[in-house]
C-alpha cells in the first residue's frame, strides 16, 4: 500500500509541471488571481452538510480545505475495506490489526508466511496466531495476498530509474496473472468475495499488458455486480481508459454517474471530467439516462464551467436536486472573488464593495428560485436573494428575505449567524448618514460582530478552545474591514475627521497639526458613549502616545521646555538602554547598552538633564563639557546614537534601518549635535579638547558623506575627511589623538599616510 | 538644422546595420523526441548543430525530490549534438529534505542512463532554476558538487533579475551561463506584453556589462494567448494560436484583444462569454531587435543563440533564412 501517486495525478502534475517549466519566468506573477477567505462573508459549511462537496467549494487551491493536492489515493478506501472485511469476519481479527494488513505494508511477511502455511497446509509461527480453521479467515489472506502481489503495478512511486526506452510509469501485469484472477473470480461462489474478486479482476486488466481488455471485462459482468464502492471504482477505471481512447463524451458521462452515485469518489470524478469540446458535453447530456445523471453532468459544468448556467439547468431539471445548494455556494463565493477587494495600507486593511460588477443573470436567477421557495433548503436561497438585494441597493427587500430565511433555516448556530451577517451587511450598507441615532442603531450588532472575529483570530492565533470548530467556519473577515472602511468613509464625508480615523487609520494623519489637535481635544473630552467606546476599542494611538509623539518632536526641534511639559503629560516611562551622554570615538550601540550605568535615564528625566545642562552652558558653568555632553546627548536621540528608543512611539513608526522619507530629515540629521560640538570646539581651553570637538565634529563629516551621492558603493567607499586632516596638522601631539589611533583603524591608516 | 539632419544621417546608418550571423541552436521542449519534416528542415536549412534537449524536471513529490516525465525517444538519430538541460522547480532547492549530494548523483544518473539507452554522447548538461534569494545558496552549492561529479561542461539559465542583482542573487558557478531574453515582463489581465518588452530589456540589459559569468542568449520564438476573466489572469494557453479556435469558440476581435462571444468548451478548457484572451506573438522584427541589443550591450562576443523551442507551431512566422 505504499503508492504515492495514481496515474492521474501523474498525468495532471506533468502537464502543470511542464507549463511552469516555460513560463518559469523571473518577476511576474498574478496575485491578482489569488482568492482567500478574506474577502468572503460566505461560508458554504453553513448550507451544505455532505462532506464529500468540501474539497469542491471555491477555493485558491486544487482543493478547498486541508487536503488540497489530489493525493491519499491508497488510503481511501482503507476504512471502509477495513469496515466490511471486519464485519465478514465476525470479527476474527480485530479492526486495529486489519488496518495494519490492509493499509499498511508492515505485516506483509506475516499474510505471505500464512499464506505459505495454508498451500503447504502446515502450520508456522505467523498462522498460529489465526484460526484458519475459518475458511473465511483463509479466504481472506489467500486474497490480501494476492492483492498486495500487484501493488509492484498497481501503485506508483516516483523513483530514479529511467525504466526503459518506453518509459512508463510501472511494470504491467502479465495476461495470464489476469486470467488467474478472472478465474478465481469466477470459482467463488460466496457473495462478499466475489465482488472483491471481481474489482480485482478489473484493477489488474486496468494495469495491464491489456489495458483495454477492462471495458469488455466490465460490459460482460458488471451488471451483476451491487452498485457499491467497489462498482464506481470500477466504472472510473473504465472512464479513463474511455478518456485515453479519446471517447470524451462517454468517459465524461461515465464520471457524471460516479460523481452523482458515489460521494467518496466525488473528488477523483470531478478531477478526471474534461470534456474537449463543447459537442463532447452534448453528447454527453444525450447519454444521461434519468435526471439525476443529467443534473450530474450540469453539476460537473458548473464546477468547471459555469456555476450559473448550471444552477438555471439543474433547477429546471429538478427544483429540489441535491446538487443545487453546492452550486449556489461556489456561484456566490465566485461573485465575492469578483465583488469584493480589500488592500492592506500601512496600518489597515481597507475593503470595498464593486456592487456593480454583480452578475445579472445570477441575481434574477437566485430572486425567482427563493420567491418560488421549492428547493430543498429554500433558507438559502432566500439568504442568498437577501445579499444580492443589499448589493442592489433595495434594502428593505434584503431585509424581507432575511426574514423569510429565518422562519425557514434550521437551527444550526453557523446558519443563524450567517443570516446575521447579511443582515448587519444590509444594515450597514443602507445607512447613508451617521448620527446619534443611526450610530445607537448599529451599536449592537457591530459590537457582536467585531467581537466574534476577535474571538475567531485569538483562537486561530493561540489554539484555544474559546470557539468551536463550527463557529471558525464563519467568514466574519471582510464584513469587519468593510464595515470600518464604509463607516470612516461616511465620516470622511461629514468632515469629521477624529472619528472617521478611529475606524480607519489612516498613515499619514498626524502629519497635520490640526489633526492632531482634533485628535487630542477627542480623547481630552473623555467621551464614554457605547459608540465611542466601540470606536476607540477600534484604534490604536491612545491620548499617551500623542502627547509622547508631541514630546518627541519638539525635543528635534531643541524646544526642551515644552518637549519635558508634553512628556510630563505622558506617563510612560520607558527607560533608554544606554547612558545618552556619552560620546565615544567609535560608535557602538551594543556596548554602550551592556555598559555599567550609574544613572540611569528615562525619556523625560533625560530631558530634563539636558534643560539643566543647556541652563550651565548658558550661564557659562563648564560650557566646553557641557556643549560635548549636549552635543552627544543630540547625537544619540538621532538615528545613529545609542538612544534610538528616544523616537520609539507607534505615531513615529520608524524602526531599523529603512527611515520613511518625513523623517529623514529629524532622525538622519545631526545639525543639532554640530552646533553643539562647534560650541564646543569655540569654548574648547586646551588641544585635548580641541582635538576630542574636531574628531567629534569629523563623526557628523563622516556621516554626512555615506548620505551624500559622494558616496558610490564599490567605487568611492571611503575619503580622507577633513577632520582627520585637521586632528593630524594640528593635535598630533595630544593624548586624545593617540586614543584615536588606538581605537579607529581607518584613522590610524590615513594618519600612517 | 545641420546637426538634426546629421543625426539623421547617422541614425539611419545605424539601423542599416545587419547583425553578424551566428550559429543557431535550440532548445527542445517536448517530452516525446520526434520531429516533423517541417522542424527537420529548419534544423538543416539553419546548420544548426546543437540542441538542447529537455531530460527530465525535477519536482518535489513526496516531499523529496524526484523526475517528472523523462524523455522518450522516438527518433534516435539526430546529428545534432544534444545537450541535455534539467529543468528543477525552485521548491526542491527551498526543501530542507533535499540533499545536494543525493540530487546530484541522482541527476547524473539518470541522464546517464537515458544516454546509454540511445548512445548519445555526453560532453555537456544544462540547469535551468528560477532560483530566489531563498533557495540562492543551496543551489549555488548543489551546482558545485554538480560540476565537480561531472567534470565536464556545465551551464545554466539566467534571467534579466539576476543579471542585474547579481550580487543579491549571485553568479552560479559554472561554465557559462544562458540569458533568457523572454518572460520579460509580468503576466497581467491588462494584456501588456509579458514575454519581450524592449524597454523592460533596456532595464536590465545595461548590467551586462558588469557580469562576471561568460553568457549565451536564449531567444524567443513562441507565443502565447493570456486568458482573463473578470479583469483576472484564468491561464496561460502555450502552443495555441487564435486562429486554432476557428469553429470552436467565437470571438470579437480588437487586436491584440479577442473578447469570447459565445461561451464554449475547447481543448480542454472553457470559454465564457466575455472573456478576453491576449495573443501576444514574437515576430521576426522583435528577434532582430533582440539580437541587436545584446550585441549592443554583452561585454563578449555573441557566436551562438539558442532558440526556445524547437516547435512546428512556433516556426509558421519565422521563415528559416531570415530569422535564424
Amino acid at each position: 500500500m505504499n503508492t504515492i501517486f495514481s496515474t492521474v495525478s501523474l498525468k495532471y502534475s506533468a502537464l502543470i509541471i511542464s507549463v511552469i517549466s516555460i513560463f518559469s519566468i523571473s518577476g511576474g506573477g498574478d496575485d491578482e488571481s489569488y482568492w482567500s477567505n478574506y474577502n468572503s462573508t460566505f461560508a458554504p459549511e453553513a448550507f451544505v452538510d455532505d462532506e464529500s462537496y468540501e474539497p469542491l467549494f471555491y477555493s485558491s487551491d486544487m482543493f478547498y480545505g486541508y487536503d488540497n493536492y489530489m493525493q491519499g489515493h491508497s488510503y481511501r478506501f482503507v476504512e471502509n475495506q477495513v469496515k466490511e472485511w471486519n464485519a465478514y469476519l465476525d470479527n476474527q481479527i480485530s479492526k486495529e490489526e486489519l488496518n495494519a494488513i490492509i493499509g499498511s505494508d508492515s505485516l506483509n511477511n506475516v499474510v505471505s508466511n500464512v499464506c505459505t502455511a495454508i498451500k503447504n497446509n502446515k502450520a508456522n509461527s505467523s498462522s498460529k496466531k489465526y484460526n484458519l480453521e475459518n475458511v473465511k479467515t483463509k479466504q481472506f489472506f489467500m486474497f490480501i495476498n494476492l492483492a498486495k502481489s500487484l501493488e509492484n503495478a498497481t501503485n506508483f512511486w516516483p523513483d530514479w530509474d529511467y525504466k526503459t526506452d518506453t518509459y512508463s510509469e510501472s511494470t504491467k501485469i502479465k495476461t495470464s496473472v489476469v486470467k488467474k484472477i478472472e478465474k478465481l473470480y469466477n470459482e467463488t461462489t460466496d457473495t462478499f468475495l466475489k465482488e472483491k474478486y471481481w474489482f480485482l479482476t478489473i484493477k489488474a486488466c486496468f494495469y495491464s499488458e491489456n489495458r483495454n481488455n477492462t471495458i469488455s471485462f466490465f460490459n460482460g459482468t458488471s451488471a451483476k455486480v451491487e452498485k457499491g464502492i467497489s462498482y464506481y471504482r470500477a466504472l472510473s477505471y473504465v472512464a479513463g481508459i474511455n478518456y485515453s481512447q479519446k471517447k470524451y463524451a462517454l468517459s465524461n458521462y461515465q464520471f457524471a454517474v460516479v460523481f452523482e452515485n458515489c460521494p467518496i469518489l466525488r473528488k477523483e470524478a470531478i478531477f478526471d471530467f474534461r470534456p474537449q469540446e463543447t459537442k463532447d458535453f452534448n453528447e454527453s447530456l444525450n447519454m444521461t439516462k434519468n435526471n439525476e445523471e443529467k443534473a450530474a453532468l450540469w453539476t460537473l459544468y458548473g464546477y468547471y464551467a459555469d456555476p450559473v448556467e448550471a444552477i438555471a439547468k439543474v433547477y429546471t431539471i429538478d427544483p429540489k436536486n441535491k446538487h443545487l445548494t453546492y452550486l449556489l455556494t461556489r456561484a456566490v463565493n465566485i461573485e465575492e472573488n469578483k465583488l469584493n477587494r480589500s488592500e492592506y495600507i500601512k496600518y489597515t486593511r481597507k475593503s470595498y464593495v464593486n456592487e456593480s460588477k454583480l452578475d445579472q443573470k445570477l441575481y434574477t436567477l437566485v430572486s425567482e428560485i427563493a420567491n418560488k421557495n421549492n428547493t430543498l433548503n429554500p433558507h438559502m436561497w432566500q439568504i442568498v436573494a437577501g445579499y444580492f438585494e443589499t448589493l442592489k441597493g433595495n434594502y428593505s427587500k434584503a431585509t424581507t428575505h432575511l426574514n423569510d430565511a429565518k422562519k425557514t433555516a434550521p437551527q444550526k448556530i453557523l446558519v443563524q449567524n450567517q443570516i446575521k451577517l447579511f443582515a448587519i451587511f444590509n444594515q450597514v450598507s443602507k445607512t447613508k448618514v451617521l448620527n446619534t441615532q443611526t450610530e445607537n442603531e448599529l451599536l449592537p450588532n457591530l459590537v457582536w460582530l467585531y467581537n466574534y472575529n476577535k474571538q475567531i483570530q485569538n483562537s486561530t492565533e493561540y489554539y484555544s478552545k474559546e470557539t468551536s470548530d463550527e463557529e471558525m467556519k464563519l467568514r466574519t473577515d471582510f464584513l469587519v474591514s468593510w464595515s470600518c472602511s464604509y463607516i470612516s468613509n461616511l465620516y470622511k464625508k461629514q468632515n469629521n475627521e477624529v472619528m472617521s480615523e478611529l475606524f480607519s487609520r489612516e498613515d499619514n494623519y498626524y502629519a497635520k497639526q490640526e489633526r492632531l489637535e482634533k485628535m487630542q481635544a477627542y480623547f481630552l473630552e473623555n467621551k464614554n458613549t457605547a459608540w465611542d467606546k466601540l470606536a476607540q476599542s477600534l484604534y490604536t494611538i491612545t491620548l499617551e502616545d500623542i502627547y509622547e509623539y508631541k514630546g518627541i518632536m519638539f525635543a528635534y526641534k531643541n524646544q526642551i521646555d515644552e518637549a519635558i511639559i508634553e512628556f510630563k503629560k505622558c506617563k510612560k516611562l520607558d527607560t533608554l538602554y544606554g547612558n545618552p551622554f556619552n560620546g565615544k570615538i567609535m560608535d557602538c550601540i551594543d556596548c554602550d547598552h551592556d555598559a555599567r550605568q550609574k544613572t540611569k535615564y528615562t525619556k523625560l528625566t533625560f530631558l530634563e538633564k539636558v534643560k539643566e545642562i543647556q541652563n550651565n552652558v548658558a550661564n557659562n558653568v563648564e560650557a566646553y563639557s557641557g556643549n560635548i555632553l549636549l552635543g552627544n546627548a543630540f547625537y544619540n536621540m538621532s538615528h545613529y546614537g545609542n538612544a534610538r528608543l528616544f523616537y520609539n512611539n507607534p505615531i513615529v513608526d520608524q524602526y531599523g534601518n529603512y527611515i520613511d522619507e518625513e523623517y529623514i530629515d529629524i532622525l538622519f540629521s545631526n545639525s543639532q549635535t554640530e552646533n553643539y560640538y562647534k560650541k564646543a570646539l569655540n569654548t574648547a581651553q586646551n588641544d585635548e579638547e580641541k582635538a576630542k570637538a574636531t574628531f567629534l565634529l569629523t563623526k557628523i563629516e563622516r556621516n554626512k558623506f555615506y548620505l551624500s551621492k559622494q558616496f558610490v558603493p564599490d567605487e568611492v567607499d571611503f575619503i580622507t575627511f577633513k577632520g582627520y586632516k585637521t586632528l593630524i596638522q594640528n593635535y598630533s601631539n595630544t593624548n586624545y589623538y593617540q586614543e584615536v589611533i588606538n581605537e579607529c583603524g581607518y584613522f590610524s591608516k590615513v594618519a600612517d599616510q | 538644422m545641420q546637426k538634426a539632419f546629421l543625426f539623421l544621417v547617422f541614425l539611419v546608418a545605424f539601423s542599416c546595420k545587419e547583425n553578424p550571423k551566428n550559429t543557431v541552436s535550440f532548445y527542445f521542449w517536448r517530452t516525446e523526441f520526434k520531429l516533423s519534416t517541417k522542424e527537420e528542415q529548419v534544423l538543416k536549412d539553419n546548420n544548426v548543430s546543437k540542441l538542447y534537449v529537455r531530460y527530465f524536471d525535477v519536482a518535489l513529490q513526496n516531499n523529496m525530490p524526484f523526475p517528472v516525465k523523462p524523455i522518450r525517444f522516438e527518433k534516435k538519430l539526430v546529428t545534432q549534438k544534444i545537450i541535455p538541460t534539467i529543468f528543477i522547480k525552485n521548491e526542491v532547492f527551498l526543501s530542507k529534505n533535499t540533499d545536494i549530494e543525493k540530487l546530484s548523483s541522482n541527476i547524473l544518473k539518470l541522464i546517464n542512463q537515458i544516454n546509454s539507452a540511445h548512445k548519445i554522447p555526453n560532453s555537456e548538461i544544462q540547469i535551468d532554476c528560477d532560483w530566489s534569494l531563498e533557495s540562492r545558496d543551496k543551489y549555488m552549492d548543489f551546482l558545485k558538487v554538480l560540476k565537480t561529479k561531472y567534470g565536464k561542461t556545465l551551464s545554466a539559465t539566467i534571467r534579466l533579475h539576476q543579471i542585474k542583482y547579481f550580487e543579491k542573487t549571485k553568479v552560479p558557478p559554472v561554465d557559462y551561463g544562458v540569458l533568457m531574453l523572454y518572460n520579460i515582463g509580468s503576466v497581467n489581465a491588462k494584456g501588456e506584453k509579458a514575454i519581450y518588452d524592449k524597454e523592460i530589456a533596456l532595464q536590465y540589459l545595461p548590467y551586462l556589462e558588469k557580469y562576471p559569468l561568460k553568457i549565451k542568449t536564449a531567444l524567443p520564438i513562441f507565443s502565447w494567448l493570456v486568458h482573463t476573466r473578470n479583469g483576472q489572469v484564468i491561464q496561460i494557453i502555450s502552443k495555441k494560436n487564435i486562429n486554432d479556435y476557428q469553429n470552436k469558440i467565437n470571438f470579437d476581435v480588437d487586436y491584440p484583444k479577442h473578447v469570447v462571444s459565445q461561451s464554449g468548451i475547447a481543448f480542454g478548457d472553457f470559454y465564457k462569454q466575455g472573456d478576453i484572451l491576449f495573443e501576444e506573438t514574437i515576430s521576426p522584427d522583435d528577434v532582430e531587435e533582440m539580437k541587436t541589443l545584446i550585441h549592443k550591450y554583452s561585454k563578449h562576443a555573441q557566436t551562438e543563440f539558442i532558440y526556445y523551442d524547437l516547435d512546428q507551431k512556433n516556426l509558421n512566422k519565422h521563415k528559416n533564412e531570415y530569422n535564424f
